[in-house]
């Protein structure tokens, strides 16, 4: 078994043992979308158009709220230093983390999406292209939050800060994606995908290297 | 040169050099530029007197995106090479910067008020320059965002160069989608696009609102350095009285 695989199987038995944690994201996910029809009204004319929108942000949000101490229990017990000494590179050890966090933090909220989207009265025949577009962006977002968690570990206000830094660099990802989610045509694959898609490809490639640049100051500041 | 520089108490006797010229540089430029911009200039056949806005408008927004240039380079230098400088100067400019992007925004929103009708619009430029803000403020709360202050040195310095990214979608966004906000007059393919009655006043500005910048960067590394030789003396100071 490669180094990788162990980190992988380690981060998801880690996972499923503090998947209440996780269940905590979904409740978030839909909580906010509960509220929208309480504050926009509980009218199907007025809710319809608002759906995909409010879904992506709710996505969004929630995504970020899983992400605050993803790394704080592996700097504190050590994990993070026998990483460095190990085999594994640490932008791998990020791509590890990345991969489990979605599985275990994204797919739930998938799975609630189209229920959501049924409440919300969206119109059923984007349900595929927005799931689709869902998959990319909540992916997308999961290495924006690496970086941030990266970033602020070790910070004061871990939550907040993270929020500032990360929403910022979202916006391509909210902005693709809600246009992906409802295409006017009717097809599922359009442009807006593509470029949602390109956005994810950009930060397959640099997200895990910022994070680790990151985490190996934690790690040399925290154990000198 | 990048060496030479990295000793702060010589960094600091070139910058004592340099303010006091700087400033008396910055001020006679800002007040030319103010007096033909304000006084001496003629009002625009489209816009009125509002156009006088531009005078400050303009170099503000030069500023604010340079300026987040600057502290993208100022990562770098720190997270490559380790330049003690280059911290202290992407601490300096980074609330100067954000400063110049706020101002952006307000002066922004005066002229379009009475040009287009409203104070805000969802305008690429617009909100591109409203992110640059944003990068701005997470830089700065991220760089004092721990107990120990140099720990925030490497993760705001991160932070920094990947907002670089932002600066070419403000600078192009007026190309590359069809903006509310008008295209570049100054730096555009064809030459300038402005009267010389406005531009000498504009240039004025221009070179004007950049000293100023410097002049603020100046004063702000100068006081952060002092800053930490007062923290490390109290520290020796503490020490001391513990033998």
């Amino acid at each position: 078994m490669s180094p990788f695989e162990v980190q992988l199987r380690r981060d998801l038995r880690l996972g499923w043992a503090g998947r209440g944690d996780m269940a905590v994201m979904l409740g978030f996910f839909l909580i906010i979308l509960t509220l929208v029809p309480l504050a926009v009204g509980p009218d199907a004319a007025f809710l319809q158009p608002i759906a995909v929108p409010m879904i992506w942000i709710a996505a969004m949000l929630s995504s970020l709220a899983g992400f605050t101490r993803i790394f704080s229990e592996d700097v504190r017990c050590g994990w993070v230093d026998q990483v460095a000494l190990s085999p594994l590179p640490l932008p791998l050890y990020v791509i590890a983390k990345a991969a489990t966090h979605w599985v275990i933090g994204a797919v739930p909220m998938l799975l609630a999406t189209p229920l959501m989207a049924l409440m919300l009265y969206m119109d059923t025949s984007h349900l595929p292209a927005l799931l689709l577009a869902l998959v990319l962006g909540t992916a997308a977002l999961t290495l924006l939050g690496v970086i941030g968690a990266a970033l602020t570990e070790g910070a004061r206000g871990g939550g907040g800060l993270m929020a500032v830094l990360v929403l910022p660099l979202a916006m391509p990802a909210l902005i693709f994606g809600a246009l992906a989610s409802a295409p006017a045509d009717g097809g599922i694959v359009t442009p807006h995908l593509m470029l949602l898609g390109a956005v994810l490809a950009v930060l397959l490639a640099v997200a895990p290297f910022i994070a680790a640049a990151a985490l190996s100051e934690t790690e040399s500041e925290s154990g000198a | 040169m990048f060496d030479y520089l990295a000793n702060p108490a010589r960094f600091m006797r070139i910058a004592d050099r340099l303010f006091w010229p700087l400033v008396v540089i910055a001020t006679a430029l800002i007040g030319a530029g103010l007096y033909y911009g304000l006084l001496n200039s003629p009002p625009d056949y489209q816009q009125g007197e509002t156009v006088r806005i531009m005078y400050v408008h303009v170099p503000a927004a030069w500023i604010a995106t340079l300026g987040y240039v600057a502290l993208g380079l100022c990562g770098l230098f720190y997270i490559v090479w380790r330049h003690p400088l280059a911290d202290v100067a992407l601490r300096a400019m980074a609330p100067a910067g954000a400063m110049f992007a706020f101002l952006t925004l307000v002066t922004g929103a005066f002229w379009g008020k009475p040009m287009w009708g409203a104070w805000w619009v969802w305008d690429a430029r617009l909100t591109s320059m409203l992110i640059l803000l944003f990068f701005y403020l997470g830089v700065i709360a991220l760089a004092n965002g721990f107990d120990q202050p140099e720990r925030g040195s490497r993760p705001a310095a991160l932070l920094a160069l990947v907002g670089v990214i932002n600066v070419p979608i403000v600078k192009f966004s007026v190309d590359w989608w069809n903006t509310l906000h008008q295209p570049a007059s100054l730096l555009r393919s064809g030459g300038v696009s402005i009267d010389q009655a406005m531009l000498v006043p504009l240039l004025l500005m221009l070179a004007g609102m950049h000293c100023y910048f410097a002049v603020i960067v100046i004063l702000r590394m100068k006081a952060i350095l002092a800053e930490r030789r007062l923290t490390s003396l109290q520290l020796r100071q503490a020490a001391g009285d513990g033998r």
